[in-house]
């Protein structure tokens, strides 16, 4: 009995967290539009807009150009939202600890990151047209200058756990968990986690490819950048992996920065049992996605327009970069100092 | 030569102060504007064509302005309308003037000696004539090629408009 | 039509209509009460509308004003680049009899010779209401369309 429960869980979980990923990725694009419209003074669309542009992508027909590589061209996006899922269950969802979990989570993490990115590349290579060959070189050079902050933070902060406790596995989001980084550093530390933090913010924007980083897909210049050849099905398939990489890396944010359950708070006052204090910890943890997908996709869209394509690159190795090395430096100096 | 003496042997109209146009014959024109040039006169605001059906010339206009002088010089030449050849200003000018000239030989059949390239601008697939003539009968052009005798929307055309 | 082609038919536009792309073709006089509608004085996002940049991704497009000889046959390769089903408007009254510029050498002077179009918009140009009016006559199309289907 025990044995068809836990092959039941195996074979259904993986279900029940994508599902999530998908439905509240796409609840959160609503809430972004209905933000964005509020805050530029116009009344926004109905927040199940973007369930009626799937509905919509789902009936138009599939063009499929002549000189594309039709394999390719049609498995990217299949690729870009299979990874986006499986990322998902690497990570914790509020209270549940990961479905998978293993010694260096973090770095399969790092990698799985990068997948649709290079999938939708590789699509817009595929698709043989001017346009996306521009868009997918631009995406590229993104991805280039994007990786180099993201190891340094990932690396300062599992460093920082590898020295504090040597007998726990560092690379691993279930240390993150149970040892929030805030409750372990002194005063320099807790200002290069701050600086840190703040850089994973500007990350998650452009590896969202959202304003003002979003010189891939750019609208106006390359009328539509990568995903110019997409159509119908391809590109409904898209619009999902776009909605599901904002709950990715919402929740990397949360897990590695904001751990915190609202339970234990409230169980000080009122005995609960584990079924409620498990739902107000989940209610919890989707305001805290909420929260900061507002600040990486609804705030940085209204206030800034779009980076031209060297000045991408001289922000992340230039101003990041250095943020990035001046927070590590202070993390070191924290641990062998100790103020 | 200051650019006053270079037309005051033409006879200048100042209409008023920063306004001024000459009449120059069409064999002199051309080194005319490039002594105005080297003068001060470094910015071809346009160059455009009137038609004058009675006298059967073409008045080729040249307007130039000059930021250190501040002044619009307006040099105006007559050509023959049956044979309208004249020498092209693009060596003084460079692309501007090639701009200008050819959409003024698309729209007027002006040839300009020495333009680099004449092709059409804006009519594509075009067979009839230059369309800014004062003798070009647009409306029978018109009627001829976009509304049809046979269709009944069309009959109200050919019966009571565009008569 | 067949019974069950009608009825996937309105089953595809009322979904088309809740969520209509259209594309930036927007190039002669008429457009310029359309800029209005698209900024946020007449929202139209607040009915899902949104302009996109690609004829690829677009369900809708809009033909505001005269189309010169030049012009007009980039308007038939750009409809014959959206996928189906697709929408036409016509915006203004040049598209519907030739407008203003009846007598001109370089304008068309019908555009229905040239695409099919399901929706004329008169006006010169046309006010944002009256945009707002034509989208709202489809959605009644659509709806009695689905009301048809279902009661047999």
């Amino acid at each position: 009995m025990m044995y068809v429960l836990l092959a039941l869980y195996i074979i259904a979980a993986p279900f029940i967290v994508g599902a999530l990923g998908i439905l509240y990725g796409m609840v959160l694009k609503g809430i972004d539009r209905k933000l964005t419209a509020r805050m530029q003074g116009r009344v926004g669309p109905p927040l199940r807009q973007p369930f009626y542009d799937v509905l919509k992508l789902l009936e138009k027909e599939c063009i499929i150009p002549e000189n594309a590589v039709k394999w390719l061209f049609n498995a990217a996006p299949l690729i870009a939202l299979a990874a986006s899922i499986t990322t998902l269950l690497y990570l914790p969802i509020g209270p549940f600890p990961p479905l998978f979990s293993g010694n260096g989570d973090l770095i399969v993490i790092l990698y799985l990151l990068e997948v649709p990115c290079l999938a939708i590349l590789a699509g817009g290579f595929a698709a043989g047209s001017p346009y996306s060959t521009v868009g997918s070189q631009r995406e590229m050079v993104l991805m280039i200058s994007c990786e180099f902050p993201l190891a340094a933070a990932i690396i300062a902060l599992a460093w920082k756990y590898s020295s504090i406790y040597p007998g726990l596995k560092a690379f691993s989001l279930t240390t993150f968990v149970n040892n929030p980084i805030w409750n372990n550093v002194g005063v320099l530390g807790f200002i290069g986690v701050g600086i840190l933090l703040i850089v994973m913010l500007a990350l998650s924007t452009s590896g969202l490819g959202r304003l003002p980083f979003d010189i891939a897909e750019a609208g106006t210049e390359i009328s539509g950048g990568m995903l110019v050849e997409y159509t119908g099905r391809n590109l409904g398939i898209l619009y999902i992996n776009d909605a599901v990489r904002v709950v990715v890396f919402a929740t990397l944010i949360n897990a590695m920065f904001f751990p915190y359950k609202l339970s234990p708070l409230i169980a000080n006052y009122v005995a609960l049992p584990l079924a409620a204090s498990l739902t107000i910890d989940f209610l919890f943890y989707l305001f805290k996605v909420f929260l900061i997908a507002f600040v990486t996709v609804t705030l940085m869209r209204v206030a800034f327009p779009r980076y031209r394509v060297d000045d991408v690159v001289k922000f992340y190795w230039g101003i990041a970069g250095l943020a990035t090395l001046a927070a590590l430096i202070l993390i070191v100096m924290d641990t062998f100092f100790g103020w | 030569m200051s650019w006053e003496e270079i037309i005051s042997e033409y006879k200048p109209v100042k209409q008023r102060p920063r306004r001024i146009w000459v009449n120059v014959p069409k064999e002199e024109v051309y080194d005319v504007i490039r002594k105005l040039r080297e003068a001060g006169f470094e910015h071809l605001s346009a160059i455009s064509v009137t038609d004058w059906l009675n006298e059967g010339v073409f008045e080729v206009t040249y307007h130039l302005w000059s930021y250190s002088i501040k002044t619009l010089l307006t040099v105006k030449t007559k050509i023959p309308r049956d044979d309208p050849v004249i020498k092209s200003v693009v060596p003084i000018y460079g692309m501007s003037a090639w701009i200008h000239e050819r959409e003024l030989h698309e729209m007027f059949g002006v040839v300009f000696e020495g333009n680099p390239d004449l092709s059409p601008l804006f009519l594509e697939d075009w067979d009839g004539p230059p369309p800014f003539r004062k003798d070009f009968n647009w409306r029978d052009y018109v009627r001829e090629k976009f509304y049809s005798k046979e269709r009944e929307r069309d009959k109200a055309y050919w019966e009571v408009w565009l008569k | 039509m067949v019974e069950t082609e009608k009825k996937v038919m309105a089953r595809k536009l009322g979904r088309l209509v809740r969520a209509v792309w259209i594309f930036n073709w927007f190039n002669s006089c008429g457009c310029t009460e359309l800029l209005p509608v698209v900024s946020s004085r007449y929202d139209m996002e607040r009915f899902g509308l949104i302009i996109v940049d690609n004829p690829k991704h677009a369900d809708c497009l809009i033909i505001t004003g005269y189309q010169t000889i030049k012009s007009i046959k980039r308007v038939v390769r750009i409809y014959n680049q959206m996928p189906d089903p697709k929408v036409v408007m016509a915006l203004g009254s040049c598209p519907i009899t030739g407008g203003m510029y009846w007598d001109s050498y370089n304008t068309i002077k019908r555009l229905s010779d040239y695409i099919p179009v399901h929706m004329y918009v008169p006006g010169c140009p046309p006010r944002p209401e009256a945009v707002f009016q034509a989208v709202g006559l489809l959605v009644e199309h659509v709806r009695k369309l689905k009301e048809e289907v279902s009661r047999k």
